[in-house]
Formats: structure tokens, C-alpha cells, sequence
């Protein structure tokens, strides 16, 4: 007992409006240890964190026990707490700009964990602090503001910031989520390196797999199971665990040998913004033929968007031709997803209004409502939502039902290719891989799919073959 | 498994979810004192329109500045009119008037905010310069020209103040409409062959509507403020017509000995103003759908 | 960023001498005959044709309409605003005397009711859900619910008058300015402290609050370090439109309190029909209103690093 840091025995969180969060939890963490929970949005991860940071809501019922060092945390008095708090338990956020005051200095957000501590910090002090954790310039960076740091450089301020008192427990809540793939574990490592004990809440699998000692399940406020990464295989796991776990396989499909023609076919083309002089992409060549995925990948803001807008027909290529097939030409042969489903639906539209749009074409017969609402139950189907109210509105669903109440319209205008711009962004990783398969079968019925992401594993996943945007070059290189 | 969001002020029921947009309103709790009240007051003022306990405008000089009664519920005026039934009888002319005005610069600002939204170039630059030309000028100043120039009267007074609402509506409509080309739905729904008419009239005009509808009820309370204010000050209803403004101003003369005279008519506006307040508010909430 | 306001601002400016020009429109395009209207204007009803023609040629209302507004505009852009119909003294000179007691009125309203916007609204957020921030909750939904006028009406006639509280004058000081502002403060606070406790509640609610607790920082310091700061932006704003609706609304708050300002010159101004007068008062309104939106768009540019920066 003795060896371990936090120690939660049937942990119970209720919201008096919205009722239980965290139904019986137990766990513990072990000195030393990396601890990770994972969870689906809403399982009650953010919960737990919040208790063990006595920073949940006032009216929160809390029943159970969290003992932390031997303190039983949930008796604490705000005066007691704000000692333990940034000198005990360090706490590392999910955005590292959200977790700055966007009008300070950088400089005066790490100087915050002194000064509310009623200690006095050097510049100096934290310019070192800076450097130690591997920031460079550290002496010009500390001046400025934190819109002009980049994700992984702040985060690591951040770091910084949470381990000055060099805390017993960090809780680091996604803290690798905003950032980049290739700089998830550097941020991961350092935050290991400066603390003893970790409790990480993820749903990034990777990461997870990689750097926890043991994982815990969250379903429902429920702990389901505890693993270790080295059990992940061969063990008879429980549900919830094997839809994260199926993130990890490589589930790769075989790639179609494509003889058909392709139905879009760029040769040389280069992109531009309306008035400017500078290409946003250049020379770009790509053919999509019917049933290939095709993913681009590349930071935000490098023209991926604008090819999809190309291809969509929204702009021009400026030097370079397109050549798309006869059967785009059809309204509806082209379909979007985009990155926010609540943006793509319009919210106050019950279900089957929103689904059955397409059948209101300009180009379409006129069908009655009885039609529609049975069109609107058989893609709602399609896409495992087949117990869905199709009267609810669109704005009583949860946000991964609305991206498969989109995929479900968009099949009902039979694309003959869909351009998805982010589809997965706003998604959790179970909701994620939910598309990831509607997309395979949409696939595998004929339908071309061009896909723009920056999630990588999410690509690798899906696609037939994938591409990189460079942005120094503004140039498609396959990978 | 369905899962439904639960909104603050917004008791989850094991009963279906409210869908419309009335209903949602009566379950907030604010929304629904708001709209009993407000109910209570259109039904008064539509029985002030054609009857009242005694002629509103007739004086009786015997009977004046006498206090509240079994007779005269609120007492009567300086000229022996009875207080309650000018007060009933101002409601659908106070009421009224800011209801039309608020229409009024509802749909004038929802035509002219699409239309510059979605044509752009010479009609947007020129409709947007008409508006900042009328925002130039702080509220009322611009009634206050217009009054002066055409002189007081209850027309003028309405035509003054939509002159100068108009703007405001046409400028959050336009914000609403431009660039709604390139918004996520709408361009789903051009792709799949939606006709752009069609897309105006299901994804482009209940929006925008519904957030002009918000604004405009939110605005009920200055709009009665500004009714009443220029009533008060002569340049709006003119004796002997009962107005709550109007009847404020020559109240205030005899405050020491009648303050009933005062107070009533205060409240009255009181009442009015928190309704559409108080719907207002549950409105915003109701039709602000958070983002996860 | 400094182009960026200064562009703005000409804009604005250029809109409010429009607004002017379309007021100065409506008199000779209203029906009726203008000259008339004058002599109504100085309280003669029956002026003979001979009256007529001889004011018409001294105002020149004879000349063609373009040339009339190139006089009138000649004249404006060389700060003459023309002769009161009334009291046949030059509008402007009439204007700038009225200024100074509005000017003090409104300034002392408008710092009253900031000070107590901002004190009340922290003191509704340290007390959120409990009771100060409830009865704070009950004044500004009454305030919410009553015209600035009416609220005025009743806090002069109930608390200056019924209660003996404070006492009503009618000469020009910062005493006697005090007890209008008052009450006029009190009821614009009541609309500010609603924006402003909202959104020193959603700052409250931000991540980095959230973080800056977890480093132990106490719910004061947050409040007042970053909380505040980052809340002024729309109070700001709101202060800017507020000195429009005090503009605009002078002439009903002066009348309430016998206030000799420049709205209690505007409104004997309506009620003569003295239309010089009313055009001088639609310019000055329309350009005290850019000045303050200028001034709050500098003061919101200073507070944002992100905007300043910009200009560098």
C-alpha cells in the first residue's frame, strides 16, 4: 500500500443535473509508474481528472476515497488543496495555447506556478527552466506571446510550468492531442523525465501502448479493465477494450488492382488564391479511379483543401488541366464530408430530412415524404444508426452519429466520388474507426474516395495509396 | 443508443424531447413565465382596444385626481379620466406600435441582408453604405431629425423609428448570408443538385430568421423605451389618446399628491419590457445549439 | 493596425456627414412650403406673400436645390451651422454653450456606472449562484425592464424626492451633475454587469483558468489577473454604443432632471421646428459618436497583444 502514490476505492461522481459520471471506480497508481486511462468522449475521463485536482464542479457529489501519498484528498479544505495543487500533483492540458493567457508572456504563464504559489521567480530563473526542457532562443521565446510559439515548444513551456515544484503525480490530460504525430512522445518523454508518477489520459492507442506501464478502460464511469501493454495480445479482453485495441492492428486493406479508367485526372496542375501571385500547390499529378482511396496528408493550411475545392469544381486550376469523366458531371456524382459534422447539418432539421435531401434534387422526381422517410430509415441503416429516432432532431445527436448521419446523406445522392476533407478531426477514436469502415465499404460498391487528413494512422488504414503535401516545395509526393 | 444533449435550464424528461421551437421555449423556465405574461398582455390589450371599464379619453373634472378605488382600480388623472382604463386602453397602442416597428425592421433588414449578402458586389457595397449611414447615428438621434422635421404625430413616430431600426437588422443578416457559399451544408446540398432557390429557402432563411427573430424580441424592451420616451417628451401619441409615455409625462407634475398616477403606468411598461425580455432570453438559449 | 483604425474611422466620419446631408434633405423635400415653415418656426401663422418672398430671398430658398446645398455645405465646411430660425444667434455658438454641463453629466455617468459595472460584476462572479450574485441578478433584470427614462422617473421622484435623498437643482456643477449621473449610471451598469459577468464567467470557465488553478493560483488572482483583462474587450464596445444611446437619449434624460444641456436646447429646438438647430444636432451627435468608437477601438487594440502586434 505504501508503494502507491494515488489510491481510488470506489470512486462515485455524480452531476446533480445530468446524474452519474463515475460509477465505483477503483484504481491505483504506483510510485514511479505511468498510468493510463482511455475512454471514449464522455466515459468520465475528464472526471476523474478533475476530482483528483479537487477542481470539480461545487454541486458535484463525490462519494469513494482518493487517497494521495496517505491523504485522503476528498476531505481537503480549498486552502490545503491549493498547497497540494502545481506542488504535488502537476497538471499538463490537452491544448497547450488554451492552457495560456493569450494576452501574457509565455515567460509570465511559467512564472505562474511561483507566483501563485506566493514564491518570487527570476526571469532568469525561467529562461533556465526554458532551456533545461530544450527550448532554444529560450531568452527571446520568454517575451513573446503564446499565439507566436509553436504546439510542441508551448507544450513543453507548459511542462515545464506543471513540474516546477517537482510534483509526485502529473496528470496529463491528452496532452499530446494538438500536437503533430512525430512530436507526441518527445512532449510524452519529458513529461516522464520530470515526474515521478503519470496518470495519462488518452485515447491516442500509440502512445498509449507505447509509453503506459498499465491501462485502465473506461466505459460508462465504469473501470472495465486494467492491462498491461504486453498482455495486449493473446488475452480475452472486454469489449470496449478490443474496439481500441482494433485501432492498433494494421488492418490495412488489400489494395484493388485498378483497371478501370480513371473518372479524375490532374496533369501538372498548380492552385492559387484568387489574386495572389504565389501557388498554393503546383504541378500537382493525380488520376482517381472508381473504388481507390486516395489520402493526402500534410499540415494544416498547405493547399490540401484547395485541391479538394478543385476537384470539387469551386475553383479553378490555373495553369494544368483537369479532366473529369463524363458521369461527374451529374449533380450529386461528387459529394463532400468535411471536418465539423455539427456545421454540415442543418441542426434544426429532424433526421430523415436531413438524410433524405438529396432526394429533393432540382434534377430528381418529386417524392412524397412517406418515400423519403423510408429512404432516409435504409441509409440511417447503412450505417449502423437503424435504431435511430429518424424524428429527432439533428442537434440531439451525438457528434460521431451526426458524421455518420452525413455519410448516410451522401449516400443517398450515389457519388461517384466523395472528397473528405478532415473527416476524422472532431471524432474519438471508436467514432473514427466507424468511418474508417463506412468509407472501406463505400469503397468496395465502386465510389472513388479522396481523403485530406493529418491524421496518419487514420490514412494508412484506409487508403490504396497516399500522398504527402510538401509545403516548402507546395508539391504532392507519394509515399 | 441515442444519446441527447441536455442544455442548461432544460430539465431532461423521460417524455419525448421538445422539438419545436414553441415548446422548447415553454420548457425553459424563464421562456415560460415570459410567454404567460405575454399572452396575458396581448389578451388585455386586444379587450382595451375595443372596450374599457370608462371612456379613456373622456375628462371628468368632478371626479379628478381621486385615489385608487373599489371604483377606479388604479384612481383617475388630473383630468378625472379613470387611470385603469387609459392604462388598458395604451396597451395595444404602446404594445402595438413597438410590435410594428420591430416587424417592420425585421423583414426590411432580413430582404435587404440577403439580398446584399448573397449578390455582393454594387448592390452589397452600396445597400452596406445605406446602413452605416443610418448606424452613423447613434439611436434616436436620426427619430429625433426626422420628428423634427415632419413634425409629432403617432405615424411619423413610427416611420421615424423604423427609419432608423432598419439597419441594424440588415447588418446581422448580411454578416449571416455572405460567405454562406462555402459553409459545410449549403455547399453539401449545391453538390447533391439542390436547387439554389431551394437551399436559400430551407438552409439560408430559417437561420438568419431565427437569429433576427432573437435579436428583434430582445430589442422589444428599448423600443418600448423609445416609444414611450418620445411619447413622453409630446412628439409621439398626441391628446387625448392614452399612451404609457405620455401618460408618465403629465403624471409627473403631481407626484406629491397622485404618485398612483406615476407608478401605474410604469409598471405597465415594467411588465411588458420583462416578457419579451424573459422570452428572449430563453429564445438566445434555446436556439444557440453549443458545439461539442 | 493604426491604418487600420485611422481607415476606419474617416469611414465612420464620412458616414455621419452622409447622415447630416440626408437630414438637411428631408426640410426642402418635406411637403409644404419651407419658408413658411420658418415663420411658424419664429411663431408668425399668417405670414403675408410679401414676408415670404422677402425670406425666401434672404435664405435663398428661390435658388435651385444643388446650389442651395452647395451653400449650405460651403458654409458647414467652414464651421458655420447657420442662424437659429428662433432666436436668429448662430447654432453653433448656441451648441458649444450647451455642451459643457451634458458633457460633464454624461462623463461622470458613464465613469459611475463603469465602476460599478466592474465592481459588481466580480462580485457577482466570487459569489456565483449564491446570494449577492442573485440580488445583483434581480437589479439588472430590473433595469433590463425599464427605460433608462422611466427608471429615471421613478428613482428621481421616489429616492431624490419622496425619500428627501439628495435634492433637486437646477444650476450647472459637479455637485448638482452627481446625482443625475447617478442614477443614470446605475441603470447603464445594469446592462454592462449582465455582459460583463457572463464573460468573466466564460473566462472563468477557459482552459487556462482551469490550468492556472491546477498550478494552485486562487480563484481572486485568476479573476483579477487574467479574468478582467480578458473580459474588457466587450465591455468596451458596449461603453462605445452606450455613449451614442446617451447622445441620443440626452434630450429625454435632461428633460427629466431640468438639465440645461445641449438636449434641453435640441428639444425646445423640436418644438419650435428650429431645423437648423436639428441638423446641428444630428452632426454633433453623429461625430461624438465616432470619436467614441474610435477611442474604444484604440483601447481594445492596446489591450490585445494579438492586435497590437500587427502594427509593428
Amino acid at each position: 500500500m505504501s508503494q502507491s502514490i494515488v489510491s481510488c476505492k470506489d470512486l462515485t461522481i455524480h452531476y446533480p443535473e445530468s446524474g452519474a459520471q463515475i460509477d465505483g471506480v477503483s484504481f491505483e497508481i504506483a510510485k514511479g509508474e505511468c498510468f493510463a486511462l482511455v475512454g471514449r468522449s464522455g466515459s468520465g475521463k475528464t472526471t476523474i481528472t478533475k476530482a483528483l485536482l479537487g477542481l470539480h464542479h461545487p454541486d458535484t457529489q463525490i462519494g469513494g476515497q482518493i487517497l494521495f501519498d496517505g491523504r485522503d484528498l476528498l476531505t481537503l479544505r480549498q486552502k490545503e488543496w491549493r498547497q497540494i495543487r502545481g506542488v504535488e500533483i502537476g497538471y499538463v492540458s490537452q491544448n497547450p495555447w488554451g492552457a495560456c493567457d493569450p494576452r501574457r508572456e509565455v515567460a509570465d504563464h511559467i512564472g505562474q506556478a511561483w507566483r501563485c504559489q506566493g514564491k518570487s521567480v527570476s526571469r532568469r530563473q525561467i529562461i533556465s527552466e526554458l532551456e533545461k526542457i530544450g527550448v532554444a532562443d529560450a531568452q527571446e521565446k520568454a517575451g513573446a506571446y503564446p499565439h507566436q510559439w509553436s504546439g510542441g515548444m508551448l507544450q513543453r513551456a507548459s511542462i515545464a510550468a506543471a513540474t516546477a515544484h517537482t510534483p509526485s503525480l502529473i496528470i496529463a490530460d491528452e496532452p499530446t492531442s494538438a500536437l503533430d504525430a512525430d512530436l507526441s512522445q518527445a512532449v510524452l518523454s519529458s513529461i516522464r523525465q520530470r515526474s515521478a508518477a503519470v496518470l495519462l489520459v488518452s485515447h491516442d492507442m500509440d502512445l498509449v501502448m507505447q509509453n503506459a506501464d498499465r491501462i485502465g478502460v473506461l466505459h460508462n464511469g465504469q473501470l472495465v479493465e486494467v492491462f498491461t501493454p504486453d498482455q495486449w495480445q493473446g488475452h480475452r479482453h472486454h469489449a470496449v477494450t478490443c474496439s481500441f485495441l482494433d485501432a492498433l492492428k494494421d488492418t490495412r486493406r488489400t489494395t484493388s488492382s485498378n483497371t478501370q479508367d480513371p473518372i479524375v485526372t490532374l496533369k501538372d496542375a498548380s492552385l492559387h488564391y484568387k489574386g495572389s501571385r504565389e501557388p498554393i500547390l503546383k504541378q500537382v499529378d493525380l488520376s482517381i479511379s472508381p473504388g481507390e482511396i486516395i489520402g493526402i496528408l500534410g499540415p494544416s493550411g498547405s493547399g490540401k483543401s484547395s485541391l479538394l475545392k478543385l476537384i470539387m469544381g469551386l475553383h479553378e486550376c490555373s495553369s494544368g488541366t483537369m479532366h473529369k469523366s463524363m458521369s461527374l458531371t451529374r449533380p450529386g456524382a461528387i459529394m463532400p464530408i468535411f471536418q465539423d459534422p455539427s456545421a454540415s447539418l442543418p441542426l434544426s432539421w429532424p433526421v430523415w430530412r436531413v438524410v433524405s435531401e438529396p432526394l429533393t434534387a432540382s434534377h430528381l422526381r418529386r417524392s412524397s415524404r412517406a418515400r423519403r422517410r423510408e429512404a432516409a430509415r435504409e441509409a440511417l441503416a447503412n450505417v449502423g444508426l437503424a435504431d435511430l429516432d429518424i424524428h429527432a432532431k439533428a442537434w440531439e445527436l451525438s457528434i460521431g452519429q451526426k458524421q455518420r448521419v452525413c455519410l448516410s446523406r451522401l449516400e443517398l445522392a450515389e457519388p461517384e466520388l466523395i472528397v473528405a476533407d478532415e473527416p476524422t478531426s472532431s471524432l474519438d477514436t471508436i467514432s473514427c474507426q466507424q468511418v474508417a469502415e463506412l468509407l472501406i465499404r463505400l469503397a468496395q460498391k465502386g465510389t472513388a474516395i479522396l481523403v485530406v487528413s493529418h491524421n496518419e494512422a487514420f490514412l494508412k488504414r484506409i487508403c490504396d495509396r497516399r500522398f504527402l503535401v510538401d509545403p516548402e516545395h507546395k508539391r504532392l509526393v507519394a509515399l | 443508443m441515442l444519446l441527447r444533449l441536455t442544455r442548461p435550464n432544460e430539465q431532461p424528461t423521460a417524455s419525448a424531447p421538445a422539438r419545436s421551437l414553441l415548446r422548447r421555449v415553454w420548457r425553459h423556465k424563464s421562456g415560460r413565465i415570459g410567454l404567460i405574461l405575454s399572452i396575458l398582455l396581448v389578451l388585455l390589450a386586444a379587450i382595451g382596444y375595443v372596450w374599457t371599464p370608462y371612456d379613456p379619453d373622456l375628462p371628468n373634472f368632478a371626479l379628478a385626481m381621486k385615489p385608487p378605488s373599489g371604483t377606479h382600480l388604479l384612481g383617475t388623472d388630473e383630468m378625472g379620466r379613470d387611470v385603469f382604463s387609459r392604462i388598458f386602453n395604451a396597451a395595444h397602442r404602446s404594445i402595438g406600435a413597438a410590435f410594428l416597428v420591430l416587424a417592420c425592421s425585421f423583414l426590411i433588414g432580413l430582404f435587404v441582408g440577403i439580398l446584399s449578402g448573397l449578390m455582393g458586389g454594387l448592390v452589397d457595397t452600396l445597400m452596406m453604405r445605406l446602413v452605416d449611414i443610418v448606424m452613423a447615428l447613434p439611436s434616436l438621434v436620426l427619430a429625433f431629425a426626422i420628428l423634427g422635421i415632419l413634425g409629432p404625430g403617432f405615424k411619423n413616430l413610427l416611420v421615424a423609428l423604423i427609419l432608423s431600426d432598419w439597419a441594424w437588422y440588415a447588418r446581422l443578416a448580411r454578416s449571416l448570408a455572405i460567405g454562406s457559399g462555402t459553409r459545410p451544408d449549403i455547399l453539401t446540398a449545391k453538390m447533391s443538385g439542390i436547387s439554389f432557390s431551394r437551399i436559400v429557402l430551407t438552409h439560408l432563411l430559417p437561420g438568419i430568421a431565427t437569429k433576427l427573430g432573437v435579436m428583434a424580441t430582445l430589442a422589444f424592451g428599448s423600443m418600448i423605451g423609445a416609444i414611450s420616451g418620445l411619447s413622453f417628451l409630446g412628439l409621439g401619441v398626441q391628446p387625448p389618446h392614452a399612451e404609457w409615455g405620455a401618460m408618465l409625462s403629465q403624471s409627473r407634475l403631481y407626484f406629491d399628491i397622485a404618485p398612483w398616477l406615476l407608478l401605474s403606468p410604469a409598471i405597465a411598461i415594467l411588465l411588458s419590457v420583462l416578457s419579451a425580455n424573459l422570452i428572449g432570453h430563453a429564445l438566445r438559449d434555446v436556439t444557440e445549439v453549443k458545439k461539442q | 493596425m493604426l491604418a487600420v483604425l485611422v481607415k476606419r474611422t474617416i469611414q465612420a466620419g464620412l458616414s455621419a456627414l452622409a447622415a447630416t446631408i440626408i437630414v438637411w434633405l428631408i426640410l426642402p423635400l418635406a411637403p409644404g412650403d419651407p419658408a413658411n415653415r420658418i415663420f411658424i418656426a419664429r411663431g408668425i401663422d399668417d405670414a403675408t406673400e410679401g414676408q415670404l418672398a422677402a425670406l425666401r430671398q434672404e435664405m435663398g430658398l428661390n435658388l435651385p436645390l444643388p446650389q442651395q446645398f452647395l451653400r449650405w455645405f460651403t458654409d458647414l465646411m467652414h464651421g458655420d451651422l447657420g442662424l437659429s430660425f428662433t432666436t436668429g444667434r448662430p447654432v453653433l455658438q448656441d451648441f458649444l454653450g450647451h455642451l459643457p454641463p451634458t458633457l460633464m453629466m454624461l462623463g461622470l455617468a458613464l465613469l459611475l456606472s463603469t465602476l460599478a459595472t466592474i465592481l459588481l460584476s466580480l462580485l457577482a462572479v466570487m459569489y456565483h449562484n449564491r446570494w449577492p450574485d442573485k440580488v445583483i441578478a434581480l437589479y439588472t433584470e430590473i433595469t433590463a425592464a425599464l427605460p433608462t427614462f422611466v427608471f429615471a422617473l421613478l428613482a428621481l421622484n421616489y429616492v431624490v424626492v419622496g425619500w428627501q435623498f439628495g435634492r433637486v437643482i437646477a444650476d450647472v456643477s459637479w455637485t448638482a451633475a452627481l446625482m443625475p449621473a447617478f442614477i443614470i449610471g446605475l441603470d447603464r451598469a445594469g446592462g454592462w454587469i449582465q455582459l460583463l459577468r457572463a464573460s468573466l464567467l466564460a473566462e472563468m470557465a477557459d482552459s487556462y483558468a482551469f490550468v492556472a488553478k491546477s498550478r494552485g493560483a486562487s480563484d481572486i488572482r485568476i479573476l483579477l489577473r487574467h479574468a478582467l483583462p480578458n473580459s474588457l474587450k466587450p465591455l468596451l464596445s458596449a461603453i462605445g454604443l452606450s455613449v451614442g444611446a446617451l447622445l441620443g437619449g440626452a434630450p429625454l434624460i435632461e428633460a427629466i432632471f431640468s438639465w440645461p444641456g445641449v438636449g434641453s436646447y435640441l428639444l425646445s429646438a423640436l418644438t419650435a421646428r428650429d431645423y437648423p438647430v436639428i441638423q446641428a444636432y444630428v452632426l454633433i451627435a453623429a461625430l461624438g459618436y465616432v470619436v467614441a468608437a474610435f477611442l474604444v477601438d484604440v483601447a481594445i487594440a492596446m489591450l490585445d497583444p494579438r492586435l497590437r502586434e500587427v502594427r509593428t
